[in-house]
């Protein structure tokens, strides 16, 4: 019988920084926005993955304090990857901030069409691009710790 | 003399994909492993065929990403692939397979056991992290893959598979956080001497919180191991003390963050044996030791709140043990089961009629420890280790004989 995408490990419920695969989906849908940037056919599918993703995630976190997160290090994740991508500093300092700022990009990523304007199609592909590197180092970090390179691991 | 990166990944993801297919032609007694070797396939043709179709208009931050990824699936994969061929060694000791694939199933249902050996000096599990979803991979040092004292340490690999299934991990963090800044705030002058910037109202600002991000990584961490070092008791009782002590005391000299340091766990371990009602070794913490840390002062500073933080949850994680195992129909060590199991091995039989996984290991190192073992077959005497794994294990195969039976 052929395994769901869950088992196989791509359907990701809500981003976290050590969800296997992860920076693969991000990547996925960085290629997705550069055909529809090139007018190259392409399926939709990762981005729109990658949107529910973020939706779920910011549900997640939904309080307005660090204290009312279910996972600091998603929302660390996430601001790290909207940082790396802007080419200026965007001053979010507050969860509250963070979470708008993520729906507004998973928002976008739904509606990313050919006629969502280059420069916001770029800014798209930039962030998915940055939240793949940022999942990849999380992801080594977690490796490091949970195999046995280090000699206490047990 | 110059090379592009991409044609290098490629090559590089083929010849992983050609030594899959290699092994996809070998035999595996466990057929789990010929399905994950499947799924790792899927996974590298994935990327394999995402990044074939890179073109010279692709955008050059897009290749290196995909390069980036690439390069990181390899270093993930490639030491779960020699994993499952090493799972096919007849050193290990293939009797346990059975009967803890029967625990794991009781804890954490469609998962799926691989028992395999590594050539590093310590048990570890591959968990949730991996890209191989409901997999739980347990490796024993190759050197004691065949010795069935060291099993009760699988007890603290399932643990993370357990903490995985329940959860665990995100029921814990928000308790984990406020533990953390509560433990900041007792704590504020040393804290400000690290991080002078910061003030009481802005400590929860996503900027600030990134000074201590990295306790609250350890401390979350800590805490995971901590409830598999409790799980490893609660499951395997006494044997897991011994197994552990056998394995690792007194500790090794660095220190490493994620996990609590060696006399904390050894205490923790304590702790948890007390609950339980189990008998302690004698002096068990004191033959654990920690060395003075090499941590630089700020690191050393939020080592200290991550262990705080952990210890401060660690009466809720042996609840959460008890309730977990008790629920899974997981029966704790039984002192009689085991004196009947140890009374056979005098007697150079193999113990029959046992309940439990546990009460044969626990057996085992009772057996272990007692002195007189044998003393009236000197013919024995020199080989003691060897005859005592040897009846152990076929008490394990008479176990799930008997299991079997029971229709279990």
């Amino acid at each position: 019988m052929e395994k769901s995408r869950r088992e196989k490990g791509d359907l990701m419920p809500a981003v976290r920084p050590l969800n296997p695969n992860f920076a693969f989906l991000a990547l996925k849908a960085a290629v997705e926005l550069d055909n529809i940037m090139r007018g190259k056919p392409s399926g939709h599918a990762a981005v729109a993955e990658l949107a529910n993703s973020l939706r779920e995630t910011t549900s997640e976190i939904g309080g307005s304090s660090l204290t009312s997160l279910a996972d600091p290090l998603s929302a660390d994740l996430l601001n790290r990857a909207l940082e790396q991508s802007s080419s200026s500093p965007l001053g979010i300092n507050t969860v509250e901030s963070l979470v708008r700022r993520a729906n507004d990009v998973a928002s976008s990523l739904q509606e990313a069409t050919p006629g969502s304007g280059m420069e916001k199609l770029q800014t798209l592909l930039n962030f998915c691009l940055a939240l793949s590197q940022v999942a990849s180092s999380y992801q080594q970090e977690e490796r490091e710790r949970m195999r046995p390179q280090h000699p206490q691991r047990h | 003399m110059s090379f592009e990166v991409l044609p290098y990944s490629l090559a590089r993801v083929r010849a992983a994909l050609a030594l899959v297919s290699q092994l996809q032609t070998s035999e595996f007694p466990q057929p789990n492993c010929r399905d994950g070797i499947q799924l790792i396939a899927e996974m590298l043709q994935a990327r394999l065929t995402l990044a074939e179709a890179f073109n010279e208009k692709t955008s050059p931050e897009i290749v290196d990403t995909a390069c980036h990824e690439l390069l990181d699936t390899l270093f993930e994969l490639l030491p779960i692939l020699g994993f499952f061929l090493r799972s096919t060694n007849v050193r290990n000791a293939f009797e346990f397979h059975a009967p803890v694939a029967r625990l794991v199933r009781q804890l954490v249902p469609n998962f799926k056991l691989v028992l395999s050996s590594e050539w590093n000096f310590s048990p570890f599990t591959y968990p949730q992290m991996v890209s191989l979803p409901n997999y739980v991979l347990i490796g024993l040092p190759a050197s004691e893959s065949a010795n069935a004292l060291a099993l009760p340490l699988a007890g603290h690999e399932i643990g993370h598979a357990v903490w995985e299934k329940e959860s665990l991990g995100k029921e814990f963090r928000p308790r984990i956080v406020q533990a953390l800044l509560k433990e900041i705030r007792g704590r504020w002058d040393e804290y400000r001497v690290q991080f002078p910037h910061v003030t009481h109202e802005t400590l929860e600002d996503l900027y600030s919180s990134r000074t201590w991000t990295p306790a609250f990584k350890w401390a979350a961490s800590q805490v995971e191991e901590c409830f598999c070092d409790n799980f490893g008791v609660r499951i395997f009782g006494e044997s897991y003390l011994h197994a552990f002590a056998y394995l690792l005391a007194p500790g090794l000299a660095a220190r490493n963050p994620l996990y609590p340091s060696n006399q904390r766990r050894a205490e923790n371990l304590v702790t948890a044996s007390e609950r339980w009602g189990l008998h302690l070794p004698d002096e068990y913490v004191s033959n654990f030791r920690d060395w003075p840390s090499s941590l630089e002062v700020s690191a050393k500073f939020l080592c200290s709140l991550a262990d705080s933080t952990a210890n401060s949850v660690n009466e809720d994680l042996l609840e959460k043990c008890d309730t977990i195992a008790t629920d899974a129909g997981v029966l704790p060590q039984n002192h009689e089961e085991v004196s009947n199991i140890v009374a056979a091995f005098r007697k150079l039989v193999p113990g029959t009629g046992a309940r439990a996984l546990s009460n044969i290991i626990n057996a085992g190192w009772q057996a272990f420890h007692d002195p007189a073992l044998w003393s009236d077959y000197p013919h024995i005497k020199e080989r003691r280790a060897a005859v005592l794994n040897e009846i152990v294990l076929k008490t394990v195969e008479v176990f799930e004989i008997e299991a079997v039976l029971r229709g279990e």
